[in-house]
């Protein structure tokens, strides 16, 4: 059975990892994400679905051991129209906790190295820009009101695993979340590469567990499949 | 507009039924071939022969029709059909499946787009074998048992010819598809899945099914894939021709300044066991670049690629840039003034697995001046917690890494000493995992123009900031926490770790020492091929007389200079071994060789007979321990040679014999030693045919098994061997020699 573990370490990063248990699967390379950021309120969906968005079709219909759905996750990935052959099988217990009327801020989780950039984004709360920085070049972490800048994997993980760096960046916000009381994501920035379908399936993942995703594109322009 | 290459992996049986299949593949959009291995056994039936050969006259010319011999096996038929396949992207069929609905193009264009990633498709199985045009077969069918998803397959050429193919170990039969899928797993390889409508291959319950793969469970071919943690396969022996292969690994190397030592570094890649590898030598600015070039050159490889940097730009841009010259898989890092042991690229491919990402190992260090080393051992399973326990990296040059992890990271531009250092502790922290492959795998030269020489404090302060940016997170529980965990990680046993002049003084520089070389194969073929055969002062032949097999063959070659250790390993020699002296004053003219040549011709002799005589007898009782296991109710009868017989001539007083063994060793001086096994059905025939030989040749010794059990045969032999050895020498004791 597979689990996805997930670690504040010794050494001070986050890690976010899948682990083939006892299973048969094979899990090559990559196969942990890592923010330099210590977090406290990660609920279990939260890591489902991120998980689903880092390690991708190593998921897809794995029988995934833990960490344990809420009752509802599955039914509301599929009500929010996350394809049903993407799905891991879930070990479900519990509801997930209701994070709906705290969550009254707002993510950007700009392209990784950015420096500030002047967007036209709405919504709830006050705006938090994160800039994630490659971990080949730094480590650690500045938090401001406003801005969070912090290492990351994010770059090979995306460029050995062929996953686009825009749906590790959703994934980066979707972990950080709870501590920030995020209740909505914004991707600027997202390559013309990634089609429509692959965003639908992001935005649906993300509903799933109450989080709002923009993309700052038009992205009902890109090609229809 | 790209095109595809399909691969029917075996043949129906019903050729009817296969022509129309074939028909169904062939009329595909986007397909250009569809290449159908025959066996020879399939194609001896008349039947099938008329109508599957009258269909592919008449019909198309599309079907390309391979015969496979009898020797070759299912995963290298395969192997070679894909190798051989006209287009970039193949799909493969290991079940005769509909696949109508797939849309190629898709296929093509998933593939095009990522190069290194395999296209699965679902397979379906359909209730009813009839079905409208246009209907949508998904919600009439229902999917296919776990032993039939690997029916179908797409993948580029050059991939699969990079993960190497299908391990053509003996055993591996019928469905082969888990043994590639798990291998891309293994290495981190995306499997994609189009859209539903054109990503299922469908068939109906009474399909027609390849008859190599009937009633075959994958579970034996995914027993032989779990058996074997590494990625890559057929790394030595590949039946796959070599101008159809592509290079997996890329031999990165930086120089500068060091035209009289590249030529050296570079040949220890060429005489690497693991051949299929391109070299790329980025000069660096050297303020002599031609010296370099020409040195380059004058290797004669079509292999190496030679960058040059006008002026210097730093040893990280010039790692940079070797990877970016590259599209291989894996880059091996290599320093211009080292040396590769032979088998240092093989160990570093495999040592890389589900669990291992880029692999490391220890080396030893030589001195340029006089020869001596010493090895460097370096502790298993390199990651942050090391770090902050001893601060030690992974040596530099012993790196097999995938060449996308350097793309991704870096080498830091910046730095300009301890560049590595910074970069295997970044890519730890970035979740690469590093491996120890538990030998020495090169010699470093130390020398007053090494780099880490010259600059050792720079060194040490670009180490200390890596460690600084290791732990800079950490808390100080964190940090004690880490260095437990550190001192956890034990040192490998390493052959050569407190004897290295031992094991490693044949692969020294040509001037620190004289070099014997002891090679397996087809020695005499192989000499001749590379011009020396003169070198050779040594065989041993263990040859069956009745099918020609040769079980053994073993020469030892004296005086081989670093060039030739090339030669031999061009010429197809894949086990060979270097036993070096060091001989500082090595730099011997040819007269003063012949003359310590001649010295061993006077007082050497029986010194030789020694040697040959205990080599002869150590093979004969391997060989006999093996007939007599695979002979159990025969009789064998054990014929010593006379030294004057250069070749046998009395084969004809044994020719009831079933079995005809031959064991020959030759040594220096034209020294050597002969013996027969013959096989017999009973005793009274082995009886018989030594009686009748020994009334033409009585003084040779014989024996028969097991009338006499192989240990006191082997006791007799050693004896004799005594005797001769005591009769041929002078006793200190003063009672005269022993008759």
């Amino acid at each position: 059975m597979t689990l996805l573990r997930i670690e504040n370490r010794a050494d001070g990063r986050l890690s976010v990892m899948l682990d083939k248990g006892q299973s048969a699967q094979v899990v090559g390379f990559p196969r942990e994400f890592n923010l330099d950021l210590a977090i406290q309120e990660l609920d279990s969906d939260s890591i489902i679905v991120a998980g689903l968005l880092i390690f991708g079709s190593k998921l897809w219909r794995q029988n995934l051991e833990a960490p344990i759905a809420s009752e509802t996750l599955s039914e509301r990935m599929f009500e929010a129209g996350y394809p049903a052959e993407w799905m891991p099988v879930l070990e479900r217990s519990g509801s997930a906790p209701d994070y709906s009327l705290s969550r009254q801020n707002t993510l950007v989780v700009l392209p990784i190295n950015s420096e500030r950039q002047e967007l036209d984004i709405s919504g709830p709360g006050r705006l938090i820009y994160a800039h994630p920085l490659d971990v080949a070049d730094w480590t650690g972490r500045v938090f401001g009101s406003s801005h969070l800048f912090f290492g990351t994997n994010l770059p090979l993980v995306a460029s050995a695993s062929g996953i686009n760096e825009a749906v590790l960046r959703l994934a980066t916000g979707v972990l950080i979340a709870n501590d920030l009381r995020i209740g909505k994501i914004s991707i600027p920035n997202v390559s013309p590469e990634v089609s429509r379908r692959d965003l639908l399936a992001m935005r649906a993942l993300s509903s799933s567990i109450g989080l709002v995703v923009d993309f700052d594109e038009n992205f009902w322009d890109r090609e229809a499949e | 507009m790209s095109q595809i290459s399909v691969i029917c992996t075996s043949q129906i049986e019903d050729p009817s039924e296969y022509v129309t299949y074939l028909d169904s593949l062939v009329r595909l959009p986007s397909v250009t071939e569809v290449v159908v291995p025959l066996t020879a056994e399939g194609i001896s039936d008349e039947e099938f022969s008329a109508i599957f050969f009258e269909y592919v006259e008449s019909a198309d010319p599309k079907i390309v029709p391979i015969v496979l011999s009898e020797k070759s096996s299912r995963p290298q038929s395969i192997n070679q059909a894909v190798a051989t396949a006209k287009n970039d992207v193949v799909l493969l069929l290991e079940n005769p499946v509909m696949v109508d609905w797939v849309d190629l193009r898709e296929v093509i264009e998933a593939i095009e787009d990522r190069p290194r990633a395999i296209v699965w498709f679902t397979h379906r199985v359909l209730n009813s074998p009839e079905y409208g045009p246009h209907e949508d077969l998904y919600f009439r069918s229902i999917p296919a048992p776990d032993s039939m998803s690997f029916s179908a397959y797409a993948v580029s050429r050059r991939y699969f010819l990079e993960l190497r193919g299908f391990d053509e170990e003996p055993s591996m039969k019928g469905i082969l598809g888990p043994d590639l899928l798990k291998r891309h797993e293994r290495r981190g390889g995306a499997l994609l899945r189009l859209k539903r409508q054109s990503g299922v291959v469908y068939s109906s319950v009474d399909s027609p099914k390849f008859s190599g793969s009937i009633n075959f469970n994958i579970g034996e071919v995914e027993k032989i894939v779990n058996s074997k943690a590494s990625i890559y396969r057929n790394l030595i022996n590949w039946s796959v021709p070599v101008e159809l292969r592509v290079p997996l690994i890329s031999v990165a190397i930086a120089t500068k300044d060091r035209a009289d030592l590249v030529g050296e570094s570079i040949s220890s890649v060429l005489y690497q066991s693991f051949q299929d590898f391109e070299i790329v030598v980025v000069d660096d600015g050297s303020e002599d670049a031609e010296a370099v070039q020409e040195a380059v050159y004058a290797l004669g490889d079509s292999r190496i690629k030679l960058l040059r940097n006008a002026e210097s730009r730093g040893v990280s841009h010039a790692r940079n840039r070797a990877a970016d010259a590259t599209n291989c898989l894996l880059t091996a890092v290599h320093d211009d003034d080292d040396i590769m042991l032979p088998r240092r690229l093989e160990w570093g491919i495999e040592a890389l697995s589900e669990t291992t990402d880029a692999s490391y190992g220890s080396w030893t260090n030589f001195d340029h001046y006089d020869g001596s080393m010493r090895t460097f051992i370096t502790r298993k399973d390199f990651d942050n917690a090391l770090v902050a326990f001893s601060g030690e990296g992974p040596g530099h040059s012993t790196w097999t890494i995938p060449t996308e992890i350097i793309k991704a990271l870096r080498y830091n531009e910046t730095l300009t000493s301890s560049v590595d250092h910074y970069f295997a502790t970044r890519a730890a922290a970035a979740g690469v995992k590093w491996g120890h492959v538990g030998k020495v795998v090169y010699l470093r030269r130390v020398h007053d123009f090494q780099l880490t020489s010259q600059d050792t404090a720079r060194q040490k302060s670009g180490h200390t900031l890596s460690k600084f940016g290791n732990t800079f997170l950490a808390s100080s529980t964190g940090l004690a926490a880490m260095r437990e965990e550190g001192g956890k990680h034990t040192y490998p046993a390493v052959k050569g770790a407190k004897d290295p002049s031992k094991e490693f003084s044949g692969y020294l520089p040509d001037h620190l020492v004289r070099r014997d070389v002891i090679i397996d194969g087809n020695v005499n073929n192989a000499l001749l091929k590379i011009g020396i055969p003169t070198k050779m002062v040594s065989l041993m032949e263990d040859r069956d007389l009745v099918t020609g097999i040769c079980y053994t063959e073993q020469g030892l070659l004296k005086d081989i200079t670093f060039d030739e250790l090339v030669k031999i390993r061009k010429s197809g020699i894949t086990r060979w071994k270097s036993v070096g002296t060091i001989d500082v004053k090595a730099e011997q003219t040819a007269e003063s060789a012949f003359l310590h040549d001649m010295a061993v011709v006077e007082g050497e002799i029986a010194t030789v007979w020694e040697k040959v005589s205990a080599q002869a007898v150590g093979r004969l009782q391997l060989i006999l321990a093996v007939l007599r296991r695979d002979y159990k109710n025969g009789y064998l009868a054990v014929v010593q040679h006379p030294e004057n017989v250069p070749e046998l001539g009395d084969l004809e007083y044994f020719s009831d014999a079933r079995l005809q063994r031959r064991l020959l060793v030759r040594g220096e001086l034209g020294v050597q030693v002969c013996y027969t096994v013959f096989g017999f059905e009973n005793y009274q025939a082995a009886v018989q045919a030594l009686n009748r030989r020994h009334g033409h040749k009585p003084t040779s010794p014989a024996a028969i098994f097991p009338a006499v059990d192989p240990e006191s045969l082997v006791k007799v032999l050693s004896d004799e061997r005594e005797k001769r050895l005591l009769k041929n020498s002078f006793d200190d004791s003063g009672l005269g020699r022993i008759s």
